[in-house]
């Protein structure tokens, strides 16, 4: 047995062992995810049945944690399969071994979205109005399309490649597995017997794939930014809207890939295949990024500030004195300049710094770019009341914050549970060891 | 117990059945909102068919406003909730003791919770109060409502002699049975209009004040004239009534405004479906080709097979 063929048996070894014997942490983690989402459909049931009075949302501030979550699964979807595409259609592989992680937090990103958008409707069962009743002038009927569009392409971009992979599973896992567990690796590897023809085949439907993605990624950011900015709500009557979008949700997906990396090289043992090269690679990207969306945050508010037009005073006044000052300052330094130094100093420059410095990244962008973008908006009073407008989230909605957050989460667990974290196929490809 | 099965009873794959188990359990929770689904309300205080506006008591809630802070210190209960014509003949009844007319006698509510009976002669006649069933007492037995004969109430349309295209009017209905105005009656009104068939468009309802009157707001769309009905529904106690009446407009414009969107040639909702189409149709392909492997499958497995068949041979 040659080495190339030896190092191939090992990765797949090592791949597929936590599929077959995964470790008890790793199920105990499911369970407690499971536990969040319980309560959380308890406090949705409560909310069905007593309306959106539960809520802290009234008729002034009428979106709250729902709709934050909504923007900021939305952020986080952008970057899996956006990132993988870019990086394919380039030609770069260095980021072969955590594609498939990126694609999946794409995935389950995408679903908790449109979850978030149901359980922010008072009456769900309505849901259907939207495509009887929906106009094509309305930008939120572009985010339906548009997001709809977005998760097929991510299902279908993140299953061709998985396709080799799910062969691999049929093939070395049969005796081990349950019959129905057989039986659907069997359906999904789709007869896969790693000819030429089918390499040829599959390599050609990703390449159309990859190039077509790239701009319904951006359109869902795009479309969903200008959910807002087609308003006249100060805060949201910015033309700079969509770009600050997408590079945001650049910047904090590629911070979440970053915390899945890390759990997952841990939980799974995967140090030898994400190796400090992808953390020393996403870390400068992640400063990058960081570097422009300082840029956007600045460019966001100065105009406004400098004319204080009509309602922007009261805005900037909530934000930089007043009532949401705290949240927008902790924001703005957990987003900027704590993560800057973690990456720029050689001392913290290591994994763990990293990690810090993407879960402060993630927490602080969910406070700016979700919380912070709709809330003290709404609070601002167009009405002639007497006061800014008062939200102050629920139990019902911090629990339903919390289930989303696990719902997520366990979709991702379930999901490297009976799939390889890693590409098998497409990483012993970029390795030059031959499919 | 064998440490081969303890590891199966809390062994690893025990746990994702109990999270599949705990799951179950919450989506049954939501069961439990079936019913909510089809009747939203507010909070309890409020009974059934009595949803209000959030703004009745609120200035922006939870702020109360003067009606909210009369209503909570009422102990939520609505009697504060009276017409301008309500409160100066509660006023009056309150100094008199009676009403000038059209009855001249006891009317309103009663703190003891009865409902208020209008007397007439020697028959005692219930007063109408929304929905809610009265009974009437005679002889110290209640005497259930649905043993009455229903009467035919007499709806009547109050309109403007002319109204101008776009300009709120009132619309007024009077509700009145035995030629004594009915209270707390609901009145809905309705537009006949002939778009695609003759049908009503309905514009709103209002319920009967003291005097027999429902009052909703109206901006009229039509050309020239317009025909509207009024109508009250049957509840045990009284007779469905309707009544129709045709109100001339002056016009004071065009009827359709021009939309101040930009006009684009040759741009349009047609490139936002070109793009959906492009998009799908890509999706589509791919799928389609994506199915082709499986048979590209099978024709290697097919060659394999045939050349094990030469070798054997």
């Amino acid at each position: 047995m040659n080495s190339t063929a030896e190092r191939r048996a090992e990765m797949e070894a090592i791949l597929l062992a936590p599929l077959v014997k995964p470790s008890r942490f790793y199920d105990l983690g499911i369970l407690i995810m499971a536990m969040f989402i319980m309560w959380g459909l308890y406090a949705w049931s409560e909310q069905l049945r007593h309306g959106l009075i539960v809520t802290g949302m009234r008729d002034q501030v009428f979106w709250g944690l729902y709709i934050s979550n909504v923007v900021f699964f939305v952020s986080l979807s952008l970057t899996g399969t956006f990132l993988s595409a870019v990086l394919r259609i380039t030609g770069n592989h260095w980021q072969a071994p955590v594609t498939r992680l990126a694609e999946v937090v794409t995935g389950a990103a995408l679903l908790m979205a449109a979850t978030m958008i149901l359980v922010d409707m008072g009456r769900p069962e309505r849901v259907f109005y939207v495509f009887i009743h929906g106009r094509l002038q309305s930008p939120l009927i572009w985010d339906v399309m548009a997001v709809t569009s977005y998760l097929v392409g991510s299902i279908i971009y993140l299953y061709l490649p998985m396709i080799p992979d799910i062969a691999i599973c049929r093939d070395r896992l049969s005796p081990s597995v349950s019959p129905l567990r057989r039986k659907v690796y069997d359906i999904l590897a789709l007869g896969w017997q790693d000819s030429a023809k089918q390499q040829e085949r599959l390599n050609k439907l990703i390449s159309i794939m990859t190039v077509l993605i790239i701009p319904v990624a951006v359109s869902v950011h795009s479309v969903t930014a200008w959910i807002f900015a087609m308003t006249f709500r100060p805060g949201w009557d910015v033309t700079i809207l969509a770009p600050y979008f997408v590079a945001s949700a650049f910047f904090s997906g590629v911070a979440a890939i970053i915390i899945a990396m890390t759990v997952y090289r841990k939980v799974f043992k995967l140090e030898k295949y994400i190796t400090w090269e992808h953390y020393r690679k996403l870390g400068w990207l992640l400063l990058a990024l960081l570097l422009v969306y300082a840029y956007f945050s600045f460019a966001e508010l100065l105009p406004g500030a400098y004319k204080l037009a009509t309602h922007e005073r009261e805005l900037l006044n909530l934000l930089l004195t007043g009532q949401q000052a705290f949240l927008f300052w902790v924001s703005l330094l957990g987003s900027i300049v704590v993560p800057a130094v973690l990456i720029c100093w050689r001392r913290t420059r290591t994994v763990a710094g990293l990690t810090v410095a993407s879960v402060l990244i993630t927490v602080t962008l969910w406070i700016k770019k979700s919380y912070l973008l709709i809330v003290p908006t709404l609070q601002v009073s167009l009405m002639p009341f007497d006061a800014p407008g008062r939200y102050h989230p629920t139990w019902v909605e911090w629990s339903l914050s919390l289930a989303a957050i696990a719902g997520f989460m366990l979709m991702v667990a379930l999901f490297f549970r009976f799939f390889p974290v890693i590409a098998i196929w497409e990483t012993s490809r970029a390795a030059g060891e031959g499919g | 117990m064998t440490s081969a099965r303890k590891e199966r009873r809390l062994g690893k794959g025990r746990l994702v059945e109990v999270a599949v188990l705990i799951l179950a359990v919450g989506f049954m929770n939501l069961v439990r909102a079936d019913q909510a689904l089809a009747n939203a309300k507010l909070f309890q205080q409020i009974p059934e068919g009595f949803e209000k506006n959030c703004n009745l008591c609120h200035v922006q809630p939870p702020a109360l406003n003067e009606f909210g802070k009369e209503f909570e210190a009422n102990g939520f209960k609505f009697p504060p909730l009276q017409t301008e014509e309500e409160k100066v003949l509660a006023e009056e009844i309150q100094e008199t003791g009676t009403v000038q007319e059209p009855l001249g006698q006891e009317t309103g509510g009663t703190a003891d919770g009865k409902e208020p009976v209008e007397k007439l002669g020697e028959t005692e006649i219930p007063v109408f109060q929304g929905r809610e069933t009265v009974g009437e007492v005679a002889g110290g037995e209640v005497k259930a409502p649905e043993k009455q004969q229903e009467q035919a109430p007499q709806v009547e349309l109050i309109l403007p002699g002319q109204a101008t295209r776009g300009e709120k009017i009132s619309l007024q209905a009077r509700v009145t049975l035995g030629g004594e105005p009915v209270k707390g009656k609901e009145v809905q009104f309705f537009e006949e209009t002939d778009l695609f068939g003759r049908a009503e468009m309905k514009l709103g309802e209002a319920s009967t004040d003291a005097l027999g009157l429902a009052v909703i707001s109206y901006w009229p769309r039509a050309a020239e004239e317009v025909w509207l009905v009024a109508r009250v529904s049957g509840d045990g106690q009284t007779e469905a009534a309707e009544t129709r009446a045709s109100l001339a407009l002056i016009g004071s414009g065009p009827l359709v405004e021009k939309p101040e969107g930009l006009e684009v040639p040759f741009l349009g909702a047609w490139a936002v479906l070109l793009a959906l189409v492009l998009v799908w149709g890509t999706y589509g392909y791919v799928v389609y080709s994506m199915m082709q492997i499986r048979r590209l499958g099978e024709v290697v497995e097919e060659v394999r097979v045939e050349e094990e068949k030469k070798i054997t041979a």
